[in-house]
């Protein structure tokens, strides 16, 4: 995810079947088990984050993003 | 209920799918009983009496780790650790910014607290939401991370010194969905934060670039 800057970190994402950076903003990999590595990445829209890591509180002035329940976000694909 | 044996290996195989992710840990003497929402028993024999306990995994290949197993489970004596009295907020790894529905606490001995916004948050806590909760954590080196609701994570450790604005941190999350942005220690150091999952590790590869790792650097905000 990117800050307001659009800078973006890097984040390795590993397990005993394989790794991978993420390094774009909104980039997305799926892991299932860890007799799986992660897989091929993909760039996810801005509204499949949010829907992901929706804002549920205002009162910390957007600090912090609330999760969703992870199904929320998979009806929506 | 399932009866399983503790054998010394990597792994034991544990049925039931997530159940192993959303169960209740109950040390039993020597044995490991994992309880269902819905009542649902699986007994391990044995498993505290071996000295390297296996880490448990799902016919899936979701894997808890020994260390979690055991830190899941609570003390051999619940509640019988000396009281911290004066100077809590000196031990205390974090503050909870803010806490949404039911958020709780439970120290390594044994003992669970509510969570509130501004309530101290130590190593080892499990912090637990219910359906609807959520609570956001901002830790000494000001990593923020954030679950959300039906979410367990345990604080496995977090060592930071604020003059040099280093150190070491580790958190691992068992179930539901989180948000962090790295703060100082990843900033300095980016090998120095891990994140473990029931079928990952997440670690930071870059904070951002390199003329930005000190402390006012931007940080790695990520989620899953």
């Amino acid at each position: 995810m990117s800050e307001g800057d659009g800078e973006v970190g890097e984040v390795l994402v590993s397990n005993p079947s394989g790794q991978v950076v993420l390094s774009q903003a909104n980039e997305t990999t799926i892991i299932t088990s860890v007799f799986f590595g992660p897989e091929d990445t993909f760039v996810s829209s801005d509204e499949e984050i949010f829907s992901l890591v929706a804002q549920a509180s205002k009162g910390a002035a957007g600090k912090f993003a609330y999760p969703r329940s992870p199904g929320r976000a998979q009806r929506r694909r | 209920m399932v009866v399983l044996t503790a054998e010394t290996a990597e792994t034991l195989i544990v049925p039931g799918g997530a159940f192993l992710l959303r169960a209740d840990y109950v040390r039993e003497g020597g044995d490991l009983l994992l309880v269902g929402a819905d009542g649902t028993k699986i007994l391990i024999q044995g498993y505290f009496d071996l000295a390297e306990p296996p880490a448990l995994m799902s016919e899936g290949g979701a894997v808890m780790a020994a260390d979690l197993v055991v830190r899941l489970a609570g003390p051999l004596a619940p509640g019988q650790y000396a009281d911290a009295g004066d100077g809590l907020e000196e031990q205390a790894i974090g503050r909870v910014e803010e806490s949404i529905g039911e958020a709780t606490a439970t120290r390594v001995d044994g003992t669970t607290v509510s969570l509130q916004k501004d309530s101290f948050v130590f190593q080892g806590d499990i912090i637990e939401t219910d359906g609807g909760g959520a609570v956001a954590i901002v830790f000494l080196d000001e990593t923020t991370f954030s679950i959300g609701e039906d979410a367990r994570m345990v604080l496995d450790e977090l060592i930071f010194d604020p003059t040099s604005l280093e150190g070491s941190s580790s958190f691992s999350v068992i179930s539901g969905v989180f948000v962090f942005v790295s703060g100082d220690i990843a900033a300095n150091n980016p090998k120095a934060m891990e994140v473990r999952t029931p079928v990952a590790t997440l670690g930071i590869a870059a904070p951002r670039s390199p003329a930005t790792r000190r402390r006012k650097a931007k940080k790695t905000r990520s989620c899953c």
